[in-house]
């Protein structure tokens, strides 16, 4: 038997593809010509995580599906990893750095990105934010483990199903709520997105990815972030300003914009001089455009408030 | 439950068997935490009743009376498991014969930074100091232990002792034996330090996991001492190589404030 680093179960050796998932060393090989500086898969991190495929691959880390060998167990490991200022030779898990002034500007985001993991790792009562169980130090970078969920995002799903079989009304409910309690404990999100929602499959869904020590890092560099769902991310955020809860709120309007009408809301430049923008149900549309006010003062200040309004949410 | 300087969690499973004969409690007095973990045993519903009734008295006996001051601690665990073994031995079913049934018993007192602990059975006492190393705190009061005891002394070859091992699980020492013959307790405490944590547990969460297992599910709970006990109880599920025990735990984690 071998371990397939695609899906991390176990198949024959009489196989030269994961007969579950599709995954080979070839398709490894391709891939991994591709993303040059991501850890090879079979690298073990720790002395107890196998890294297996990369499942996303982004300017500011990568994520990789794991092989947990003392808990036997799938976990997901967010390796950081901005580009910018990092790389690595091939063939090697240590990385390099292009000056110090580079090397300073890593080891600034490294700690955001380390401060992030512990508030994770210290709210996992919460139950709908994705469990991060550990931070690692290893390679001169810092790695964030967490649990591997079963299901779909939120934007898959919607990919998937036509028309959609899916309580809107429900997802929505539930999202507030934990947004709500994510605020409590004093952190916000910053980066809700149907790519960042979770549907598991017993009807709960969870936040993953948060977006701070994102953030942290470009508005060190004095660069632009880059963005990969403009319309969902409130302008302040954008425009790489302070942001509070209400950025939050902001999401959560064009969230509900999306499962309403199955399509992303338009971008801040393009609302301007055009006619808003309408689901067909007038209520929802007064809710939605609150929470998406460009102004954050014009916004709810957090979920009460908003609630205080809305009061059946 | 937070409260003070200490954070406790509780949480059982049934396992792979009918009943849970796992029995469990934690209480406050005069600013002390007082925690155990019973494991029944015995045919029929006599490993449930053991345990409730060892768990009734060790919490009967703290409501009842004043504590008094902290050198007497160790003196009322040795009277609580004392009465337990008595209360235990003594049940009858509805006939009036004697259910001989058992229990173990592992019992913890945390006063500020100060631990006491006592335990008759198998059950287990763990410590993970901060940034330390999980190590076992009691001994197993199981034939093992006596055939090791005889080893040493040289009574038995290893080869006996080897041979011997197959009942090695059988319990020398437990509440409702009648007449303790074994039982250990902590004579002066212990003190605890900043984020210290200390499991009371019944012997499914051993027997399914190791050591560094234990550690590192609760050093990954950040902290939470619910989620901590929670997790280590599935886990020992999950990872069970045959069928899993009742599984019981309170993890206890200690900080300055």
């Amino acid at each position: 038997m071998k371990k397939c680093m695609g899906c991390m179960r176990d198949y024959s050796d009489t196989y030269r593809v994961c007969p579950v998932c599709g995954y080979s060393e070839s398709l490894s090989k391709s891939v991994m010509r591709e993303i040059p500086d991501a850890i090879r898969p079979e690298t073990i991190l720790g002395g107890r995580f196998i890294i297996g495929k990369v499942l996303s691959d982004t300017p500011f880390a990568y994520v990789y599906i794991s092989w947990d060998a003392l808990l036997q167990r799938r976990v997901i490991i967010k390796e950081y990893f901005p580009e910018r200022y990092a790389s690595r030779i091939e063939g090697e898990s240590g990385i390099r750095f292009q000056s110090p002034h580079e090397q300073m500007l890593f080891e600034k985001g490294r700690t955001v990105f380390e401060a992030e993991t512990k508030t994770l790792n210290a709210n996992q009562d919460l139950q709908g934010i994705v469990h991060v169980y550990r931070c690692l130090n290893e390679n001169n970078t810092s790695y964030m483990v967490m649990e591997y969920l079963e299901g779909m995002s939120l934007q898959d799903y919607m990919d998937w199903e036509e028309p959609f079989p899916i309580q809107t009304e429900e997802i929505f409910r539930q999202l507030t709520e934990i947004v709500e309690q994510v605020h409590t404990r004093g952190f916000a999100h910053h980066n809700l997105s149907p790519d960042n929602i979770y549907l598991e499959e017993n009807g709960k869904i969870r936040l993953l990815d948060f977006g701070n020590a994102k953030r942290e890092v470009y508005q060190l560099s004095g660069r632009p972030m880059p963005i990969y769902r403009e319309c969902f991310i409130a302008p302040e955020i954008l425009e790489q300003k302070d942001a509070g809860f209400s950025a939050d709120l902001y999401s959560l309007g064009a969230i509900c914009y999306f499962l309403e009408t199955g399509k992303e809301p338009p971008t801040q430049a393009n609302r301007r001089g055009r006619k808003r923008f309408t689901t067909g149900i007038p209520e929802k549309d007064r809710m939605i455009h609150f929470l998406m006010e460009p102004q954050p003062k014009e916004r709810p200040e957090n979920i009460a408030q908003f609630r205080k309004v809305y009061q059946r949410i | 439950m937070k409260r003070e300087d200490i954070d406790v969690g509780a949480y059982s499973v049934i396992g792979d068997r009918n009943s849970q004969q796992d029995s469990m409690g934690y209480e406050w007095k005069e600013n002390t935490l007082v925690a155990a973990v019973c494991d029944g045993m015995g045919g029929m519903a006599g490993g449930e009743q053991a345990s409730h009734v060892a768990i009734q008295t060790i919490f009967g006996k703290l409501r009842g009376e004043s504590l008094y001051e902290e050198g007497r601690y160790p003196r009322w665990i040795q009277e609580v498991f004392v009465s337990a073994d008595r209360n235990v031995y003594e049940l009858t079913d509805g006939n009036g014969n004697f259910l001989q049934a058992g229990s173990t018993g592992v019992l913890l007192m945390i006063k500020g930074s100060h631990l006491f602990w006592g335990s008759v059975g198998d059950s287990g006492i763990y410590l993970l100091p901060n940034d330390g190393v999980l190590r076992r705190v009691n001994r197993m009061h199981n034939y093992s232990l006596r055939l090791e005891e005889m080893y040493q002394k040289g009574e038995i070859s290893a080869v006996e002792k080897a041979a011997e091992e197959v009942h090695g699980e059988a319990l020398i020492s437990y509440l409702g034996i009648g007449g303790l013959p074994l039982m250990d307790f902590s004579r002066q405490f212990y003190a605890m330090e900043d984020g210290d944590v200390l499991i009371l547990c019944s012997d499914g969460l051993y027997k399914s996991l190791d050591e560094q297992q234990i550690q590192v599910i609760i050093e990954e709970s950040g902290g939470n001492m619910t989620l901590a006990a929670q997790r280590l109880c599935e886990e020992a599920w999950r990872l069970a190589t045959g069928k899993q025990d009742n599984t019981t735990v309170i993890a206890v984690r200690y900080f300055r404030r």
